[in-house]
């Protein structure tokens, strides 16, 4: 029963100036930074690659990008529910999900009444016991989830055991189009549109406002804890959404994606807006987030520049990212005492 | 609502202990449909704790809660105190920031999955709870971070109001109201109590208590009191939470340097806190000075302005040396002259919870134990030892986790620290909270002894019989101004009740 503004806090400049302009630019203002730079990062894309407007580039670009535009996606979840909220497993999550739908469900033959419900369950399994370690058991998030990273990467290496598999061949549309759609854009819509039925509901305002103001919501009679633990749930279903993609794409199984892809999953949830304190930021920024990050990765590559580079140029982004977007959307919160 | 029974809410005998300490010994409560309930106490009576038993925050130890025909022993957490009917406003101005208004106003308000009830058909009601709180369109999709705190608490308030409540519990709920905003609030309150709800209405405000109260109720002590029969007057209200000299009596004869002059050391100068007056105030050697006022009337901030952990709005805050004075704008440059400060909360601001005692005695003094440029653990400890023995902190070996200790021995290997430092002022809010009596009298046994070495000392307490037994002289904010200055004899338990209670000198 403490913290408690005794005079109204310092606004920063935006939010002046904005007094004036309706609440939709401060709703999405968070994600500002991040579709300014995707349209840069899209501009030398298309200036570096020849014929980047033809399907050639288009298809194969989009599903690449698809797996960690996902992970991104599950990774903001969580941090918006706030209090430490993070989840650093969604990336082995995807990739032990790849290994088991190509090595343990004996490839070629499995159809999507077996594909489907495994690895969604797998997401979902994975999901409600982390959710319910950090929520009512009250663990720190980062350790419960970096548990669950090592256990999944090594997981999917045992039950790889350099076997091979092949990709269900309906899964591996998701790599290349369905019907005349790319591929990638449909796993990104069927996240997208989970989201939206979501939004709709509402948890989708408690899952804010329990990140936003925990005691507020406490004391109005939110669920607090059930609404945490449902947000880890949600990222691995998502996560789990994000090993079907990969699957699709690579057509076989590899335990090694997976992890890689965690980081800079969370690398583009803070680049698109999400606040690592909780309750500001949402799927909209990681969205452009995740895209920006991949697009970094594509630009890097087309220009030939070492892989160690691309890595360095993830680290520099991350922080001026966070920099410039605690710049836009107002600043550091000034720290008092008592 | 038609057709709803309005079924009156009964507590009986309900207590809740922290630690050590008794929050609520014995409380009984019977709020009736139809009817007003004000409640009144000093700081640290027990008000806030009943509230978070009522509103299930909370569970109590003991006792038990009547309401809407069926009996409990306490709430499992909010949202089934909201099912039973009971709306709460608590004291803290509880919002989520970014959300918008009527978010805001919502919250709590549905299940997980399911609304229960279109958002369509609720903006309307949201929108007409607000007009007769706000007296004017409040815009429902701005953030509430965009909001002036008399609006954010009027959110705080159409949230309770919104459920339609048949128990309505306001805490404190007019502390940022400003006048218009607080008469159509108790508009509201008449007309809700018209309608048949039960209304506990608590405040430190005996004017609103005496217009708004139908019935009024003091609690003293975590224990609750109906001030005598015909005694519904500020004299019996005050006496009532005051328990009528008996305790005056019982605080122990102390001398009084009431005349002796000391050198300036530390002088506020002109300093305002929001609406405030100026405050001027000269702290001089050898004197103790409380600053005394009730929750959230400024007298904290103005010893974290004299501290240098705040910026006052308007003037300045001075430290006199013998060669010149300084001005004293952060902590840094306080402690650099000698001015150090014991901030309230020992868990969050003062001990580091993680280190032995040693570590947490002498972090702010290390440079005074070095030996050829590294730190020298001997001298430290020996330093602790000395420390030790003329504070009498007991149960603390160099390498006990400081959590092991009582809160009043923490709070003495706080003072230690501070003192290690030899500071010539020392501000302290609230040094003895939560300590046990006789904890208490070798703290205030030390700070007298610390004044007669020429220490200048300020504190904030909550405490009249500690102002009354300590201090020289005794400065009584109101609205962040001071109301009083109660100088030696003059420093007595119900003159200084009388000003905080808003007697303007």
């Amino acid at each position: 029963m403490s913290a408690v503004a005794k005079r109204p806090a310092r606004l920063a400049l935006a939010t002046r100036i904005e007094a004036r302009v309706p609440w939709a630019w401060h709703r999405y203002r968070y994600a500002a930074l991040a579709y300014g730079l995707l349209v840069v990062l899209l501009a030398v894309n298309v200036a570096l690659s020849e014929r980047f407007f033809t399907e050639a580039v288009l298809v194969p670009l989009i599903a690449g990008a698809a797996p960690l535009v996902i992970l991104t996606i599950a990774s903001t979840v969580p941090m918006i529910a706030g209090n430490g909220g993070i989840d650093i497993s969604v990336g082995p999550l995807a990739g032990l999900v790849n290994v088991v739908l190509v090595v343990g469900l004996a490839g070629e033959s499995s159809s999507p009444a077996v594909v489907l419900p495994v690895a969604l369950g797998m997401g979902l399994v994975s999901g409600a016991v982390i959710g319910f370690l950090v929520a009512y058991v009250r663990l720190a998030p980062i350790v419960v989830t970096l548990g669950a990273y090592l256990i999944y990467a090594a997981l999917a290496q045992v039950i790889f055991a350099d076997r091979g598999g092949t990709a269900p061949e309906w899964l591996t549309h998701l790599g290349d189009k369905v019907g005349p759609v790319p591929g990638g854009f449909v796993s990104i819509a069927i996240v997208l549109a989970a989201w939206l039925v979501l939004s709709r509901t509402p948890f989708y305002r408690y899952l804010f406002a329990v990140g936003d103001g925990e005691v507020a919501a406490y004391t109005a009679g939110v669920p607090v804890a059930l609404v945490r633990a449902a947000a880890y749930a949600i990222a691995g279903v998502f996560a789990a959404v994000a090993g079907l993609a990969l699957t699709g794409l690579i057509a076989a199984a590899d335990p090694k994606i997976g992890p890689t892809l965690t980081l800079t999953a969370i690398a583009g949830a803070a680049l698109g807006g999400t606040s690592l304190a909780g309750g500001r930021g949402g799927v909209l920024g990681a969205l452009a987030g995740g895209a920006c990050v991949y697009l970094i990765q594509n630009a890097l590559s087309l220009m030939g520049i070492d892989s160690y580079w691309v890595t360095f140029s993830f680290g520099a982004i991350l922080v001026l990212g966070i920099a410039l977007n605690g710049l836009v959307t107002g600043g550091v919160k000034r720290r008092g005492i008592a | 609502m038609a057709g709803t029974t309005h079924i009156p809410l009964t507590a009986r005998g309900l207590h809740k202990s922290y630690g050590a300490t008794r929050a609520v010994v014995a409380a009984d409560l019977e709020l009736r449909p139809g009817s007003i309930v004000g409640m009144v106490g000093e700081n640290g009576s027990g008000k806030s704790t009943l509230v978070k038993l009522l509103s299930g925050v909370t569970r109590p130890d003991g006792g038990e809660i009547a309401v809407g025909g069926s009996t409990v022993a306490g709430f499992r957490d909010p949202a089934a105190a909201a099912a039973a009917g009971i709306g709460t406003v608590f004291q803290e101005i509880l919002v989520a920031p970014a959300r918008s208004v009527y978010e805001n106003v919502v919250l709590g308000a549905d299940g997980l999955v399911r609304r229960r009830e279109s958002d369509d058909a609720r903006r309307g009601r949201v929108a007409a709870t607000l007009r007769s709180l706000a007296g004017r369109e409040l815009d429902l999709d701005a953030p509430v971070e965009t909001l002036g705190i008399a609006e954010r608490q009027l959110v705080t308030i159409a949230r309770a109001l919104i459920r339609e409540p048949r128990v309505l519990v306001l805490d404190e709920s007019t502390s940022s109201l400003d006048v218009a905003d607080r008469d159509r609030l108790f508009a509201c309150c008449r007309r809700l109590r018209d309608e048949g709800l039960a209304l506990l209405f608590i405040t430190h405000r005996l004017e609103e208590l005496l217009s708004l109260a139908d019935r009024i109720v003091v609690i003293r002590d975590g224990e609750t009191v109906e001030p005598p029969a015909g005694g519904v007057t500020r004299e019996g209200i005050l006496r009532a939470m005051t328990r009528a000299g008996a305790a005056a009596a019982a605080a122990a004869p102390r001398e009084r340097h009431e005349a002796r002059p000391g050198r300036p050391l530390l002088c506020a100068d002109g300093v305002t806190l929001g609406s405030g007056r100026p405050i001027d105030l000269t702290l001089e050697s050898g004197r103790i000075v409380g600053l005394a006022g009730l929750e959230g009337h400024g007298q904290e901030r103005f010893l974290q302005v004299l501290a240098g952990a705040d910026r006052p709005d308007g003037g300045r805050v001075v430290r006199i040396g013998d060669e010149r004075e300084t001005p004293i704008e952060s902590l840094r440059a306080a402690a650099k002259h000698g001015v150090v400060y014991l901030p309230r909360d020992r868990g969050r601001a003062g001990i580091l919870p993680a280190l032995p005692v040693l570590d947490n005695f002498a972090l702010p003094t290390l440079a005074r134990s070095r030996r050829l440029g590294l730190l020298s653990v001997r001298s430290m400890a020996r330093r602790l030892d000395a420390a030790r023995d003329a504070l009498h902190i007991r149960n603390a070996g160099a390498r006990t986790p400081i959590t092991n200790l009582s809160g009043g021995n923490q709070q003495k290997v706080l003072i230690a620290r501070w003192l290690a430092a030899e500071p010539a002022v020392l501000l302290l809010d609230d040094p003895t909270r939560g300590v046990d009596l006789p904890t208490k009298a070798d703290l205030h046994a030390l700070l007298r002894r610390q004044a007669r070495e020429g220490v200048a000392v300020a504190l904030v307490s909550t405490e009249l019989e500690e102002l009354e037994s300590v201090c020289d002289s005794v400065l009584v904010f109101h609205d962040h101004g001071i109301a009083a200055r109660l100088d030696g004899a003059e420093v007595t338990r119900d003159a200084i009740l009388e000003a905080m209670f808003g007697r303007r000198a």
